[in-house]
């Protein structure tokens, strides 16, 4: 950490003034040695390898900037993929003011992460790690971005500060759709999903970096908004592969959502009538799975596997989830009790078998 | 020191690396700060050796504490889940309560006691699925299988929107610590708990109490982010104690009832544990806590600061039971001194339905102070508005005019056929005292003197159906008293004729009335809005109609002054200033524009004088509907609602009626061929629900828009009717 924090600080100087730079970074170096988590020092350290990136947009509800994180000495930017970027010209505009073009490099679909590149050398970055260790729930953060565009030329992103309040999967939604990713993210307890966030960097007190925050979504499971930022490993796959040249096209997680045929299984519900209709069974089809596991007329189903269900659509999207040679465990609710029903596996070919 | 002395061959060996990359820089620079490091480094080194386990540094001994006491509440924090419609009510069609995603709990009792919110088990929900946190030994992979109870609904605490919930669990759940010691102090730590992301691990947010005794004394406030994920978890504090349970409750100041509206706001809520520990054996027995209500009610322009005198006393409430009258002014509450009228909310509001209270007040004129027991109830008898049948004259907040109101309340007209025509009150009288006429002897009734029409709506609040009174008039020097028996509040607020009115206040015919229009800017909003206002320097105080029209976005000078033709004659006639609010979308009306009503109400009463009691919201189709939801926004000012061509929104919650919360309601529709049967079909449900709630609805039909203008200004008028 001390090596990377003085060559990429020492790297921006020139000639005489570089001795000065040095012993600040020494003083500097010392100060935060002893006392760690210095709020200050690590967020002007970070701050140094964080740019504004401005782009198209600008029509309502779509911004036109964001923020990015040098990831190369190089010039290498990672950032969130939003129509920001979705640009002819790109301009990243350095924490000392210096202003850049930036060219698209690559981008992955899957966890909506591009690669700008700006004509730069010796510039400060951080380096991701596919190895970078997973923070805890509670660890104290810093998040810097460029909120609401406020940072204008040369001025430092804004810091806010929070811990770190969940470690989930990703489920979120734009308007209607889900979003692709759905790896594990960090929730945070500051509100990152304004507009100018998207693409900071986020690191501990101790000044670690852990994390590029997140695009605005909201959760797909309440409706509210979502501060998240996504993990440095992830970001360092994510990086490799878009250097690396792939392209990751597949939306795997994505287009697996088919709807499901609970009929095959055995059994149908009361008509879905209602946004929240809760899933009850209004029958059982003699002799098949459903039949065989126990499951009865009027129960309720609650829970697929570990995963609790509280609607019919959830029923259906938690069932699509699992592939053939999944089991099948059913929580229903039987007369105020919890009850456990095994339905088997899923079938191998997951069409439905249609007797007659 | 070893690693201090590999540190320094590792500098040299870059410092030279360095030094060939940029040759320019000497190498004595490099030297230097090469032993600058060094002695930087040292000087940790030595620090660390010399002093024995050394402290962690404040940041992260913080972060330790934080997430000790997560992990301390952690198997106290349940997560919960509503599936829980019963079939019967799939069956009768009624419509499913959204519960948005799961919500959290807290372990009160380890024989399976939950106490949660309202937000995770609405009223409709006697059932819920609770999943129990992982044994205490799992870490997070691999992930065992979590168990899940049934959680049934045993008590709810309505006032502050609580529910206890009853699972039975295999063995016993782990209680938490309550933080009921000591007093909570601001600024304290504040830890909000939630099992919503994660059932596996409990998530955190970080504040600081922000404030004590939030929403009338019942919630602390944190800046800790609140919201679905965490409502119905422990505030914590650095112990990890538990200071209270997170709740959406409504702040009613800023106009938010669901108390959801806050969420990530950096306001949040929590019901002090201190406040709840004592009711939970009444939750356990299955009580129902409700609202505790006294019955009484304020007539003033200050609800929050004005003085604690008492000027509606409902009949047979706690209040009037107990002795509690018209004019008393109270000067304690169960010990709590009582300055300002929010002083009694803050005192009243935490009280439940049966608990006993002691009253320390004084009654008008007299200098002894009572002391008075009530006990508060959970419903008050229905409320419907008496009136006499008088329209006072207009009303004014400004101190100069003050002193003419003083002597009474002058009547400006006299509604048709009521009680105060038959009685023979006219117009221009001066009501200057009234008393209910009971058993008591003529000679001794106990009058109260009126300074001004607040009081005698005050006085009319308190009474409760056909009720006998006697007024003290005024007429021309002379003195005479009038008896009458009160009316209902009348069904159908406009008669087919004008009302009786001063002579001054009927136009001459020819004359185009002067008029002006006018801007209402509002600064940061772009959308301006306009009022048509009678053109005169002085006059009365102005009734204000604010009229919404189907959204069309901004509206230019011209289009507005077109709109404004038909409006001219019945603005001078009946002194209202029309405001016409464009909505911010060309498309439809959005929460933001309620916003913009109250900002542009502000600079309308900053221009002109406003007669408070005579304010009305008025739309048509999309703009009746939301004029409905700018009512109910500002329900305290709002004394009338017209729909014209509209209903009221399905979803919309009718409170029952009471003397602070009245509204007159008017379904209107242009004239066609015939009328009545037409424009009563569609609005046949509403009207029965706000008729059952206590509110007067009326038809409204016009064969064209001056006559709209008319009616509807002559009803804001009405909207003084005592």
């Amino acid at each position: 950490m001390a090596t990377t924090t003085l060559r990429n600080t020492c790297s921006r100087s020139r000639s005489l003034e570089f001795l000065v730079a040095m012993v600040v970074v020494a003083l500097t170096l010392c100060s935060a040695s002893v006392r760690g988590g210095d709020v200050t020092s690590v967020s002007v350290d970070a701050a140094s390898r964080v740019t504004k990136i401005y782009g198209a947009g600008g029509i309502r509800g779509l911004e036109s900037y964001q923020t990015g994180i040098l990831v190369s000495s190089s010039g290498h930017i990672i950032t969130v993929l939003s129509t920001a970027i979705d640009s002819e010209a790109i301009d990243c505009v350095l924490d000392d003011g210096r202003r850049y073009t930036a060219t698209l490099v690559g981008v992955d679909l899957r966890r909506e992460l591009a690669v700008l590149k700006i004509d730069g050398d010796d510039l400060p970055h951080f380096k991701l790690s596919a190895d970078s260790p997973r923070q805890v729930v509670g660890t104290r953060v810093l998040a810097l971005s460029n909120l609401f565009g406020v940072a204008v030329g040369d001025e430092r992103v804004s810091v806010q500060h929070g811990v770190i309040a969940a470690q989930v999967p990703l489920r979120a939604r734009r308007g209607s759709h889900e979003a692709a990713y759905r790896g594990d993210v960090y929730i945070l307890d500051c509100t990152t999903n304004n507009p100018g966030s998207p693409g900071g960097c986020l690191v501990t007190w101790q000044g670690l970096f852990i994390g590029m925050l997140g695009k605005e979504l909201r959760s797909a499971q309440n409706g509210t908004w979502l501060s998240y930022a996504m993990p440095a490993n992830e970001l360092a796959l994510g990086l490799e592969m878009i250097l690396s040249g792939q392209t990751d096209q597949s939306l795997a997680d994505q287009t697996q959502s088919l709807d499901f045929d609970l009929q095959s299984l055995g059994f149908i519900l009361v008509p879905d009538l209602l946004d929240l209709t809760p899933p009850f069974v209004e029958a059982v089809t003699r002799d098949t799975l459903a039949a065989a596991s126990g499951l009865q007329t009027d129960d309720l189903v609650v829970a697929v596997g570990n995963r609790t269900v509280t609607s019919q659509r959830g029923l259906r999207q938690e069932l699509s989830r699992l592939i053939p040679g999944d089991p099948i465990q059913l929580s229903i609710i039987r007369d105020g009790n919890i009850v456990f029903v095994d339905l088997g596996v899923i079938p191998a070919i997951a069409e439905p078998t249609r007797e007659r | 020191m070893n690693a201090a002395l590999e540190r320094m061959e590792q500098w040299n060996e870059w410092s030279s690396g360095m030094n060939r990359t940029l040759g320019c820089v000497p190498s004595y620079c490099f030297s230097l700060t090469v032993w600058l490091l060094c002695v930087a480094s040292l000087n940790f080194h030595c620090t660390t050796l010399a002093e024995p386990p050394e402290q962690p540094e404040p940041a992260l001994a913080e972060q330790i504490a934080f997430q000790t006491a997560v992990r301390t509440i952690a198997q106290s924090v349940v997560r919960i889940e509503a599936s829980g419609l019963s079939i019967a009510a799939l069956q009768g069609g009624r419509e499913a309560t959204p519960t948005a995603g799961p919500s959290s709990g807290l372990v009160v009792g380890s024989e399976g006691w939950i106490l949660t919110t309202e937000f995770a088990v609405p009223p409709d929900i006697k059932e819920v699925v609770i999943t129990l946190p992982p044994g205490q030994q799992t870490t997070k992979t691999p992930k065992q299988p979590l168990e899940r109870l049934v959680g049934r609904v045993v008590g709810r605490d309505l006032n502050r929107r609580l529910v206890l919930l009853k699972c039975n669990p295999k063995t016993p759940l782990a209680e938490p610590q309550f933080a009921t010691q000591k007093p909570i102090q601001q600024g304290e730590w504040a830890l909000a708990i939630g099992r919503v992301w994660d059932p596996y691990e409990p998530s955190v947010a970080i504040g600081i109490v922000s404030a004590v005794d939030r929403c009338w004394s019942r919630a602390i406030q944190t800046d800790a982010a609140i919201s679905p994920v965490n409502y119905g978890g422990p505030l914590l504090d650095i112990q990890g104690h538990v200071l209270g349970i997170i709740a959406p409750l409504p702040a009613e100041a800023a106009g938010m009832e669901t108390g959801t509206e806050l969420y990530d706001s950096g306001v949040g809520f929590a019901v002090p544990m201190h406040d709840i520990v004592p009711l939970l054996p009444r939750l356990k027995k299955g009580e129902t806590l409700r609202p505790g209500l006294l019955g009484i009610g304020y007539s003033t322009t200050d609800p929050i600061n004005g003085r604690p005198v008492i000027e509606i006393v409902r009949a047979d409430s706690p209040a009037a039971k107990s002795g509690i009258q018209s004019g008393d002014q109270i000067i304690s509450i169960d010990g709590q001194t009582i300055q300002r009228i929010a002083d009694i909310r803050h005192a009243l509001t935490p009280k439940l339905a049966g608990d006993s209270i002691k009253i320390i007040l004084r009654h008008e004129g007299e200098k002894t102070p009572q002391t008075i027991q009530a006990v508060l109830t959970d419903t008050l008898p229905p409320w419907k508005r008496s009136m006499l049948g008088i329209i006072p004259a207009r009303q004014t907040l400004k101190a100069k005019n003050k002193k003419a109101q003083n002597s009474g309340v002058m009547i400006h007209s006299i509604w048709p056929d009521s009680p105060a025509e038959k009685a023979g009150l006219q117009p221009q009288d001066t009501i200057t005292a009234v008393a209910v006429t009971g058993a008591a002897n003529a000679d001794s009734l106990p009058f109260r003197p009126l300074a001004s029409s607040n009081q005698l709506a005050g006085f009319l609040g308190g009474l409760t159906g056909n009720t006998d009174v006697v007024l003290k008039v005024r007429r021309e020097e002379m003195f005479q008293d009038f008896s009458m028996t009160t009316a209902p509040f009348p069904e159908t607020p406009l008669p087919g004729t004008p009302f009786k009115d001063t002579p001054a206040a009927t136009p001459i015919p020819g004359n185009t009335p002067p008029t002006a229009i006018v801007k209402l800017e509002i600064p940061e909003v772009a959308e301006t809005s306009w009022a048509i206002v009678p053109d005169q320097q002085e006059g009365p105080p102005l009734g204000v109609l604010v009229f919404f029209d189907e959204p069309s976005g901004a509206l230019s000078e011209n289009a507005v002054t077109a709109w404004a033709a038909s409006w001219r004659e019945a603005v001078t006639r009946h002194g209202v200033a029309v405001v016409i609010l464009p909505s911010s979308d060309s498309n439809t009306w959005r929460q933001a524009d309620l916003e913009r009503v109250g900002k542009t109400m502000n600079v309308l009463s900053q221009r002109y004088e406003i007669d408070p009691t005579r304010i009305g919201f008025a739309g048509f189709r999309a703009g009746g509907t939301f004029a409905w939801l700018g009512a109910n926004r500002f329900e305290t000012i709002v004394r009338g609602v017209c729909l014209i061509d509209a209903d009221i929104p399905r979803r919309s919650k009718i409170q029952e009626a009471s003397p602070e919360r009245f509204r007159w309601v008017l379904f209107g529709t242009a004239n066609k061929e015939d009328t009545n049967a037409e424009i009563q079909q569609p609005f046949e449900k509403s009207e029965q629900l706000l008729r059952s709630a206590g509110m007067p609805v009326g038809f409204l039909s016009f064969a064209d828009d001056e006559e709209k203008a008319l009616r509807l200004c002559q009803w804001v008028e009405a909207l003084g009717l005592l």
